[in-house]
């Protein structure tokens, strides 16, 4: 099939792909990648590295724009394992639609996960499946579209998701690099998420709470975080933080 | 294991590993990957472009010879993507010229591929590709290759350009792409694959000496 070459959708592709090149902060990637989906229809958009022996998915994500309450939804409802979305991209290369995804024989699990994305006004969407370059997979995936898509332009997402995907592994490097927790500061973020509390934490390490409240603002303040949970989170997602 | 760049000067001294390299790529494009164009005589495969001009870039373990392999075509001789596939570079012009090489054929023996990881042959392989391209001075690379590969490349810093949206042929999705050999990108490469030093065998006539990187 020929690919019109002035169809002004795929030309903005490759004019984004090489402005990806240039970013090097998560707001103006999210914004890159925001503008250009929405050019083709859809509406927000999830990049995540995807584990391989673990239920929570958040830790993981790389970048998104609308996925706030689905992300905190899905990791509470251990949705990972059953959703069938997630599980094709460990099965191909090719990108796909939800539905493509949803076809065939699905667990009642599975078909609950799909049933909830769909009440939450996310019915249908595209992933584009990764392996990078260490051979571990992620997956960039576009909420909406049109009913239409045509496949080059299947495609063109296929490559520009490519780029969005290597770009933030990029960013995620730069951040970890400005971010590096003090082994202290792990110590505490650990037993903070093991439900212990400032003052035992205090006791247990031989020093105060005050400087236990400070360790801990250190570490928000490297991950520019707003609060306990988050800065737990943000620690585990930069690997960092084993828990 | 090291790397050696046989080119028309040297070929006459690597006779036996071009032509085990001609049987692998039997053995892998035909036997293993069924690409239905490629033909096979006498047991090994080689086309059009297997002419001359053509450098072979070999990964060899001593004691087993040809491990992997690529192919690179000047550009200024018709290549596989001028020629076959010149469809896939729809959204840009293919660079062209005397310091452009076209990279094919890329492959490695099913036994030293890594599972999930890249394998340490491909490791070797890229950077010594990367260390002929830097000393050669060729300025750009144009390819054609499996679509799914530019995670790998894109990660590996090897900044990819593409040249056009992936094309279907046969079972596969292709994309064509051009990139710029640069010392970072090699650094990368080898900050990736944990290689520490050279694995271009630097004397032409007596590579098989090497023995330069452990995997």
């Amino acid at each position: 099939m020929t690919i019109p070459r002035d169809f002004k959708s795929i030309q903005n592709v490759f004019a984004v792909i090489e402005i990806l090149r240039t970013i090097d902060d998560k707001a103006g990637l999210v914004c890159a990648v925001g503008d250009l989906s929405r050019d083709f229809g859809f509406d927000s958009f999830v990049v995540t590295r995807l584990p391989v022996k673990e239920q929570r998915v958040r830790p993981h994500v790389l970048l998104h724009s609308g996925w706030d309450d689905w992300l905190y939804n899905y990791d509470r409802s251990r949705y990972y394992l059953a959703d069938p979305v997630a599980r094709k991209c460990f099965e191909t290369v090719e990108p796909f639609s939800w539905a493509e995804a949803a076809g065939g024989k699905l667990s009642p699990e599975a078909v609950k996960i799909m049933d909830d994305a769909a009440s939450r006004g996310m019915q249908r969407g595209l992933a584009i499946p990764i392996i990078d370059h260490c051979g571990f997979h992620s997956v960039v995936s576009l909420v909406g579209g049109p009913d239409d898509l045509q496949d080059f332009e299947k495609r063109a997402l296929q490559l520009f998701g490519y780029y969005v995907h290597g770009a933030a592994e990029r960013i995620a490097r730069i951040q970890a690099t400005s971010a590096t927790l003090s082994e202290r500061e792990l110590d505490i973020l650990h037993l903070l998420a093991c439900g212990k509390t400032m003052g035992t934490i205090g006791k247990e390490l031989q020093i105060s709470v005050e400087t236990v409240k400070t360790h801990v603002k250190r570490a928000r303040v490297k991950l520019q975080t707003k609060n306990v949970p988050q800065t737990i989170v943000e620690a585990m997602r930069s690997r960092q933080l084993l828990v | 294991m090291h790397v050696v760049a046989i080119d028309a000067d040297n070929r006459s001294k690597f006779n036996a590993e071009l032509d085990q390299h001609f049987r692998l790529r039997a053995d892998i494009f035909v036997g293993e990957l069924q690409w239905t164009d490629l033909t096979v005589k006498d047991g090994r495969e080689y086309d059009q472009f297997d002419h001359r001009d053509a450098v072979y870039i070999l990964a060899i373990n001593a004691g087993e010879g040809v491990v992997g392999g690529l192919r690179l075509l000047p550009t200024q001789r018709p290549t596989l993507m001028s020629e076959i596939f010149p469809q896939a570079a729809n959204m840009a012009d293919m660079p062209t010229g005397p310091n452009v090489y076209e990279w094919t054929r890329f492959f490695v023996v099913p036994h030293w591929r890594g599972e999930g990881r890249q394998s340490p042959v491909s490791g070797i392989l890229f950077c010594g590709l990367f260390e002929y391209l830097l000393r050669e001075q060729i300025e750009t690379v144009r390819c054609i290759g499996e679509t799914w590969w530019m995670p790998r490349f894109i990660g590996f810093g090897m900044s990819p350009r593409p040249l056009g949206i992936p094309i279907r042929h046969d079972r596969w999705s292709l994309t064509a792409f051009s990139f710029e050999p640069s010392h970072q990108a090699l650094a990368s490469l080898r900050k990736v694959h944990g290689i520490e030093h050279s694995v271009l065998a630097t004397d032409r006539g007596d590579a098989r000496k090497g023995d330069i990187v452990h995997v």
